[in-house]
């Protein structure tokens, strides 16, 4: 472009957002974040198990709601090649804090491990690198369905079957987590009759149940609904509060399922929406 | 009289060749008959600070973001109906950019009239509308009929109803009370021209320093080669209606009249009219500076080929070892920057090669200079070379766009990309004082001759002159009054898909 012209030629192309990142991308930063995560927090906590070094559980259940809520707030955007654009921060970072806030008030309420880490909280420390790499997959399947479709009908049965398919994989920690609930209420009687084994269960429960609204909370906001993923989050919060006070372990499974299932619902909604940005 | 000259990313936001033209064109001598309000086109929201100072003659500047938040129609059922007529126009426009035809331009312009009614209250048109729905299903259709374009897929047609959504919104764009439009270039600026002339038959001028297409043909940035096509179409059918409408279409350069004509521009409407810097600004300095220094003015950037001219001196430097070259202007691609410097350093040329930023007083570089080189690629209406001529410098360069017509025989041309013209043209020059001081002096007489400030205002009098006392057409107005095409309806095109997608109202995202 000759010098006169070099400012107009910025105007539509150069000045466009730049591409949200393609599979490959995706593919990468996933496995970044799974190894920062891992070196974060799991693989400290196993080495510090393994060499009976005292366990303080507030730093690893700090770390790894701060993990949560920041994957939420600087959620990586799906693939349409000028979804970078615009970008807004207030949502996302309500959403993060939300997010942040409910996994700390909600370890509040397990029973504090004689050695360690209580086993509530494995599910969240555990299951953060799985859903990095399921939302990957996601993220890398609606990339790739912009790529690989030249028709409109047959990309919308597509990203049907995507929905579909990622809403399978969102059922099983609440499928997990409502019969956790239910045992904790009918454990066999030698074992209903040791003093924590109710509890045990039961916070093993809300500790599933809080991997999926994270998982959901992701999701949308990866999806470009932040306002949505702020409600799911912030959802159990005043439920996680009444612990303070005395409120049993058994009302905050409930606040969870509950956010879990109307997450559930709002994310169905952005999965098979057809105006929802890709 | 009053006439708003219209800028896209430059006057008077940013500098540069075709900002220093504008400059001149509203502050020149002479200018007091005329009062300009500027309509300037900028990438975002963020309001500018000004690049120029403003003369008296200009009485208002209207900054128009083309990359700002989207602007709807107000009120629930306005924006409903806005919706389903603006995804109306956009099927005809998506259709439009198909073909070549008169047909297809027929359809193209009736789009943009129709875009252009339903952005008079300032809304901007396609916001909202599914327009990458209609894209995908015009490039299928276009298959279907045997269409050769490349494959469009449904990330490439997101990316580019993008880029025609923000590309159409200068149609939204407030025009004051003016009795001529004058937009600079062939691109954008036309549509608010376009717009004025439709909604208020307001005549336009258009001038093009450069050829705006051929620009985006040369370089249209990293996007995929699907949405390049997309925009490329547009581009050229936005051209084509351009030189259509206008009263008058100035060119710059003979080359850049050419193009013109190819596309579809009236050999009656097309006059051309050099660009030109004041004399004064530039005083002949004949005499050779101290030592053997090659100098180069302008913007660093992929264009100007600066690499091509690096390797030129490396040559250069073989046969004349003590030569410098010197490389003045701003930086408009930091990556490109350093791969020259990088070059400069792997030809061990570090000692001798200057990056000396952008300076106050050009004049002083052309007289630092013993020969001035230009290596662009591309050119519109290179200044640093008209002011090179006129300081009495002899030049290398390349032939591309409009430079031989200017040069003429005051000047070397060689082959645009060749290191090795460029170094035994320099060579040559640099080596035989007499041969350049003959070329100089020569330059210095054509450039006053031809490229000056003065000749340039008064041609432009005679063109605002033959603008405003011109009759405009009202045909165009009924059109969008009416909302209905003159020739062409959806029905008539048999879109069934096309005006279901519009009916049901698919177009509120």
């Amino acid at each position: 472009v000759s010098t006169p012209t070099v400012l107009p030629a910025a105007m539509l192309s150069r000045l466009a957002p730049k591409p949200a990142p393609g599979p490959n991308r995706l593919r990468r930063a996933a496995l970044r974040r799974v190894a920062l995560y891992s070196l974060l927090v799991p693989v400290p906590l196993a080495v510090a198990a393994l060499a009976g070094a005292p366990l303080a559980r507030l730093p690893w259940e700090l770390a790894a709601a701060l993990w949560c809520g920041a994957s939420v707030a600087a959620a990586e955007r799906t693939a349409s090649p000028l979804a970078g654009w615009p970008r807004r921060y207030g949502w996302p970072l309500v959403a993060g804090a939300g997010l942040a806030a409910t996994v700390v008030l909600v370890g509040r309420g397990f029973a504090v491990a004689p050695h360690g880490v209580p086993p509530a909280l494995m599910p969240l420390l555990f299951a953060v690198p799985v859903l990095e790499l399921g939302m990957w997959w996601h993220l890398a399947r609606v990339a790739a369905g912009l790529v690989q479709y030249d028709d409109r009908d047959r990309h919308l049965r597509y990203l049907r079957w995507l929905g579909w398919t990622t809403l399978a994989g969102l059922l099983p920690p609440l499928a997990t987590g409502v019969a956790l609930a239910a045992t904790a209420s009918r454990l066999p009687y030698g074992l209903a009759g040791h003093p924590d084994a109710p509890a045990l269960v039961l916070a093993m429960a809300c500790g599933v149940l809080r991997v999926g609204v994270v998982a959901i909370a992701r999701l949308l906001s990866a999806r470009h609904r932040p306002g949505l993923a702020a409600t799911v989050a912030w959802c159990p919060i005043p439920a996680a509060l009444g612990l303070s006070w005395g409120q049993p372990l058994a009302v905050i499974a409930v606040a969870l399922a509950v956010s879990y299932a109307t997450g559930l619902v709002l994310a169905a909604y952005a999965l098979f929406d057809p105006r929802s940005p890709q | 009289v009053r006439v708003a000259v219209i800028t896209e990313g430059g006057y008077p936001y940013h500098g540069g060749g075709a900002s220093d033209w504008c400059h001149r064109l509203v502050s020149g001598s002479g200018r007091d008959r005329y009062a300009y309000e500027l309509v300037a086109l900028t990438g975002t929201a963020d309001r500018p600070t000004l690049a120029y100072p403003l003369p008296p003659t200009v009485s208002g500047v209207t900054a128009v973001p083309v990359w700002g938040p989207p602007v709807g129609v107000a009120g629930r059922l306005a924006r409903r109906r806005a919706h389903r007529a603006a995804t109306g126009a956009a099927v005809l426009l998506c259709r439009g950019l198909l073909g070549d035809d008169p047909y297809h331009a027929d359809m193209f312009r009736q789009a943009l009239v129709r875009l252009a009614g339903l952005a008079g209250g300032g809304a901007h048109p396609l916001a909202g509308t599914p327009l990458a729905d209609v894209l995908v299903d015009a490039w299928r259709a276009s298959y279907a009929r045997g269409g050769d374009y490349s494959r469009l897929s449904v990330g490439d047609a997101e990316a580019a109803a993008a880029l025609l959504e923000h590309a159409l919104r200068p149609l939204a764009a407030p025009v004051p009370a003016v009795d001529a439009c004058h937009p600079t270039s062939g691109g954008l600026p036309l549509l608010v021209a376009l717009a004025a002339r439709w909604r208020a038959g307001i005549p336009y001028l258009l001038t093009e320093q450069g050829i705006y297409l051929r620009e985006r043909y040369l370089d249209y940035g990293a996007v995929p080669e699907a949405v390049k096509a997309v925009m490329l179409r547009f581009f050229g059918a936005l051209a084509r209606l351009g030189y259509a409408e206008a009263t008058t279409v100035v060119a710059a350069s003979r080359f850049n009249q050419r193009w013109q004509l190819r596309h579809g521009a009236h050999p009656a409407k097309v006059v051309v009219v050099p660009g030109g810097v004041e004399p004064a600004r530039f005083p002949a300095r004949p005499e050779d500076p101290a030592g053997r220094t090659v100098g180069w003015v302008g913007r660093i950037g992929p264009s100007a080929d600066l690499l091509t001219l690096i390797r030129a001196f490396w040559r250069v430097r073989k046969e004349l070892p003590a030569t410098r070259l010197r490389l003045v202007g701003p930086t408009a691609d930091q990556e490109y920057e350093r791969r020259c410097r990088a070059l400069v350093d792997r030809l061990e040329l570090a000692g001798a090669v200057e990056f000396a930023g952008p300076v106050d007083h050009p004049a002083d570089t052309y007289a630092a200079a013993t020969v001035v080189a230009r290596t662009s690629v591309a050119e519109g209406t290179p200044y640093p070379l008209i002011e090179a001529m006129m300081s009495g410098r002899a030049t290398v360069t390349g032939d591309v766009g409009g430079v031989a017509e200017l040069v003429g025989d005051a000047g070397l041309l060689v082959p645009p990309g060749e290191p090795a013209a460029f170094a035994d043209a320099l060579t040559a020059l640099l080596g035989d004082p007499a041969r350049r001081r003959a070329l100089g002096t020569a330059a210095a007489a054509r450039a006053r001759a031809h490229f000056t400030a003065d000749r340039m205002l008064r041609a432009y009098d005679h063109v605002y002159a033959d603008l405003t006392s011109g009759v405009t057409r009202s045909s165009d107005l009924t059109a969008i009054d009416s909302g209905v095409s003159s020739g062409i309806s959806l029905s008539d095109l048999s879109m069934s898909r096309e005006r279901s997608m519009i009916d049901s109202g698919r177009g509120t995202r």
